[in-house]
Parts: C-alpha cells; sequence; structure tokens
C-alpha cells in the first residue's frame, strides 16, 4: 500500500516531557484522515514535525516516499492551527507571495481561489477579512500546487455554525479536485466523522488507535431488540456474558453481532419483535478508546 | 533566490518600512539645514556636510537600521507566518538570506537619500546665507557609501537579533543599548572595535582607524552573516 505519511518511533520531548511519544502513523494514499485527540494531546506537535518545523528526537517521517528533511520534500500544503497571512497585503497579494516562492504560474491564483469562493474579496486587504474567510484564504494558500498531501490543523477553530458547514463542504470538495490525501486534525468529532475515512487518536502524547472510520465504528456496535419477554431476555444475554441496558421498551446489548444475538433469542423460545443496529458515533468510539 | 527576494520586496507594500526609508534621511537633511541657517556669517559647505554624515552615523544610521531591522522581522513573528514559508522546501536556507538582502538594500536606498537630501539641503541654505566653499559631491558619496560599508556588521547583528526573537523588544533594546553605548566609547580606544561606532569612525582622520571600521564591518559582517545564517536555519519555530 502506499502511503502518504508514514512515521516510525516519532518522539518529540519539550523540557523533560514528551510532547509525542514514539508515535507511528500510516496515512494512506488518497484518504482523508482524521487525526484526533484532546487538547495538548501532541496533534499539532505531531504535525509540526511532519513539516519539517521543528526536529524530532527520535524517528522518521517519509512524507509521500520520502524522508522530511530533504530539499527535494514533495510538496505538502498546510494550514496549522491559524491562518498566518500577511494583514496588509489582499488576498490575491498573499497567495502571489506564496506562488512565486513555489515557481507557480499566476494562473494557480485564481484556480484556488475559485476553489475557496474568495474571488470578490481577493483584491481587498487580508486584515478586512472575517476568521471564516481568513481559514478560507489560508486553505487556498495550501491548495497551490496541487500538493498531493494536505494537511489542515483545526480548520474549524473559531468558526460559527454556518462556517463550520461551508468549510465541512469545502473539506470534501478538495480531494475531489486533485486525488489528494487530506489529514484534518481536529476536537470536533462529529465534523471529522462526516468527512473521515481514517482515523488516528492520539491520547497524552501516544497514538492509541488508528483504523478505517468505518471498522473503528462497526467494533463497539450494540444491537437494540425487543421481545414478548423483555426481562427474561435480558437476564438470558446476561448470563451469556453480553451487556445488556434497558431503555424505553427494548433492550441495548453492547459490542454484539445481530445475527449472533437474533440466533439467541430465537433458540430460546422468546419471540423478537424487533431488532436495529446502533452504531456508535466517533465520539462514543473516542471516549471509550481514551478510557480503556 | 531571486524569487526569495522578490516576495520580500513585494511584502513591503502599504509598510511604514517605506515611510522609514523617507522620514530618516529627511531628519538629518532638516538638522543640518536648520543648523546651517542659524548659525553665524556664511555657511561653510564642506562643514555643514560633515555635520551631517556624522550626525547620521552617529545616531540616525543606527536608529534606522534598528527600525528596520524590527519592521522585516515582525512582518512575520506578528502573522506567525513562518510556520507556513518554513514548511516550503528548501525555504530555510533562502529566507534569512532574502530578508538580510533586502536590509541592505534599504540601508543603501536611505544611504543614497542621505546624500541626496544633503545636497538639497545645501541648495536650501545657498538661497539663505553665503556660502564658503562649494560641497564635494563625490567626496559625500563616498563617505557615505564607506559609512555604508562599515556598518554591516551592525546591520547582521541587528537583523540577528530581531529574526531570533519574537518580540520586538530584544532588537530594540539591542539598538537603543548600542547607540547609547557608542556615546560612552567613542573616546575610548576599545571603540574602535565597537560595530554601531564603525560607520562614525569613517570620518576619523586617522586611516587607521578608517580602515579597521571598513574591515570589521565589511568582513566582520560577512562573517557574522554566515554565523547567522547557519544559527537561524536549524532553529525551531514552536
Amino acid at each position: 500500500m502506499a502511503w502518504a505519511l508514514k512515521t516510525d518511533g516519532l518522539t518529540k520531548i519539550f523540557r523533560g516531557n514528551p510532547a509525542v511519544d514514539r508515535v507511528s502513523l500510516r496515512v494512506p494514499e488518497g484518504t482523508v484522515y482524521g487525526f484526533l485527540g484532546p487538547n495538548g494531546a501532541g496533534k499539532t506537535t505531531t504535525l509540526r514535525l511532519v513539516l519539517g518545523l521543528i526536529r524530532p528526537n527520535a524517528g522518521t517521517i517519509d512524507v509521500l516516499g520520502r524522508r522530511v528533511g530533504q530539499d527535494s520534500m514533495p510538496r505538502v500544503g498546510a494550514l496549522i492551527e491559524t491562518p498566518s497571512l500577511y494583514p496588509h497585503l489582499t488576498g490575491y497579494e498573499n497567495l502571489d507571495i506564496t506562488r512565486r516562492l513555489l515557481s507557480l504560474p499566476a494562473t494557480e491564483i485564481g484556480r484556488v481561489l475559485e476553489i475557496v469562493e474568495l474571488v470578490p474579496a481577493s483584491k481587498q486587504r487580508v486584515g478586512c477579512y472575517s476568521l471564516g474567510m481568513r481559514q478560507r484564504l489560508a486553505i487556498a494558500r495550501a491548495l497551490l500546487g496541487h500538493p498531493r498531501l494536505l494537511i489542515l490543523d483545526e480548520p474549524t477553530n473559531g468558526l460559527d455554525p454556518e462556517g463550520i458547514v461551508e468549510m465541512r463542504k469545502l473539506i470534501r470538495r478538495v480531494p475531489q479536485e486533485g486525488g489528494a490525501t487530506l489529514i484534518v486534525s481536529s476536537h470536533h468529532l462529529s465534523e471529522v466523522e462526516k468527512v473521515a475515512t481514517h482515523v488516528g487518536l492520539i491520547h497524552r502524547s501516544k497514538l492509541i488507535v488508528e483504523d478505517r472510520l468505518e471498522r473503528l465504528l462497526s467494533q463497539d456496535c450494540a444491537v437494540e431488540v425487543a421481545t414478548d419477554d423483555l426481562a427474561a431476555t435480558r437476564l438470558l444475554l446476561a448470563s451469556e456474558g453480553f451487556r445488556v441496558d434497558s431503555l424505553d421498551g427494548t433492550l441495548l446489548v453492547e459490542a454484539a453481532s445481530p445475527a449472533e444475538i437474533a440466533a439467541r433469542i430465537v433458540s430460546n423460545g422468546r419471540q423478537l419483535l424487533h431488532l436495529s443496529v446502533r452504531r456508535p458515533s466517533l465520539e462514543q468510539a473516542y471516549h471509550r478508546a481514551i478510557a480503556a | 533566490m531571486t524569487s526569495y527576494v522578490i516576495t520580500e520586496i513585494l511584502k513591503l507594500r502599504r509598510s511604514l518600512v517605506l515611510l522609514l526609508c523617507v522620514a530618516a534621511p529627511l531628519c538629518v537633511a532638516i538638522i543640518c539645514v536648520l543648523i546651517a541657517l542659524r548659525s553665524k556669517g556664511p555657511v561653510e559647505l564642506d562643514r555643514y556636510w560633515q555635520t551631517g554624515a556624522a550626525f547620521w552615523a552617529f545616531a540616525m544610521l543606527p536608529m534606522a537600521v534598528t527600525a528596520l531591522s524590527v519592521l522585516l522581522a515582525q512582518m512575520e513573528h506578528g502573522p506567525r507566518t513562518w510556520d507556513h514559508i518554513l514548511a516550503i522546501p528548501g525555504a530555510r536556507r533562502r529566507i534569512f538570506l532574502a530578508k538580510m538582502l533586502v536590509m541592505i538594500a534599504l540601508v543603501a536606498i536611505i544611504t543614497t537619500l542621505v546624500g541626496g537630501m544633503l545636497i538639497g539641503g545645501a541648495e536650501i541654505v545657498a538661497w539663505f546665507k553665503p556660502i564658503t566653499s562649494s560641497l564635494d559631491r563625490a567626496k559625500l558619496a563616498l563617505t557615505l557609501w564607506k559609512m555604508l560599508l562599515a556598518s554591516g556588521l551592525m546591520c547582521v547583528i541587528q537583523m540577528w537579533m530581531a529574526l531570533a526573537f519574537r518580540s520586538f523588544v530584544p532588537p530594540l533594546v539591542l539598538g537603543i543599548m548600542g547607540t547609547f553605548v557608542s556615546v560612552a566609547a567613542a573616546a575610548a580606544r576599545e571603540g574602535a572595535y565597537f560595530p554601531w561606532l564603525m560607520p562614525l569612525h569613517i570620518l576619523s582622520t586617522e586611516p587607521a582607524m578608517e580602515r579597521v571600521a571598513l574591515q570589521i564591518g565589511g568582513f566582520g559582517g560577512l562573517v557574522a552573516l554566515a554565523l547567522m545564517l547557519l544559527h537561524l536555519q536549524r532553529r525551531e519555530t514552536v
């Protein structure tokens, strides 16, 4: 499998404290990777290491097959924490600075402005932009040069609900535009769940979970059942080791296969009136992983 | 490298740097004209331009260098654009050198404007007061350009401090202290090696002092530049 990003034993220590502790990431090419964790877990530090802004104390980082630190590094588009734009320059001029540094044609500016829908505002100074506009301009800058890897660190920070929806649409559009791999780091789990195909969860500087989103959420599925005798069914399932919660008129069996539950209920002579599968949200899976 | 220098120039649009480039030499010229107009008797233009050059070297050049270094560095520190720039492959080797080249170019422009404004000021003085000698433009230009060369080490040290610290306070304090210490060190023997005094030593009557100023300011500046680039390229942005 081709990796857009591969780290092995990545470690960064600040004043004796590990901010990133032996993190080994595997981000497949062409995916949307949700990089999750609470504040202070090490997400931004990890991304700074990937971009070469800081040096690791141990471990290696390979971006699109190349070791980080070489001059022949492939272009990685990035938005780290804040938009970091020149407020006294217009949106167009800000992009022009970057496209010159990347030796790109001027037509690239129009292309990325169209993607983020900032063409009318591009002649205004960035100092007059709203936060949402600055975020979009920063993403436009990250898109210059058709990067094969795009890193967005907390892209919805400080945005109002409408801004978050716009940002989500933009994030969905980005891989479609050029087939880039997208790494989105956020603590807005509900937003990440809507766009990600893979997730990695970092907690207290360690990577504790990394998997396809689909597989991660299917691991902790719960089965909701209704039978002709709920009390007896509950006793039956509990005696067989299942964890059962009572809901209003139904039972919720955690971490269970629907086929298995259905078979056990029916084989014990109970009448199955209702069966449905409840997938956990990413937030539930996240809290479960941290608690574990 | 060219694209890095061009982008540094483009970033100066709508900034206060251009105002500084005009204000600093204007200040020198205005003070010299006022001194000449208030003096008793005819004005010696030789003394007039040497007063201007001394005032430039002693006070305005160091302060202009301090202000320029802070402005150029804060352009990146303020909006935290280092996170973006240093993530571009190959940028580390080029961006700091590009900033230094633009800084030197701006100091050169200001130096040229000092000469031009002193010449213009002399014309104004001549309207109001009798003058006893003509202004030697070639000598004025040569003196000012030697001062520029002698200021090399000071320029690099200021820029280094401004780029190394996110706050504007350390380079500002360095510039103020350097100018202040120059007052005390001007008469001392050790003052011959003080970077902030190098431009003033171009006006010294001792050829050895001028030679030392050019060597330390020029070659010392190149050595300091190499050290600055080595240091800043390895720094982490946190």
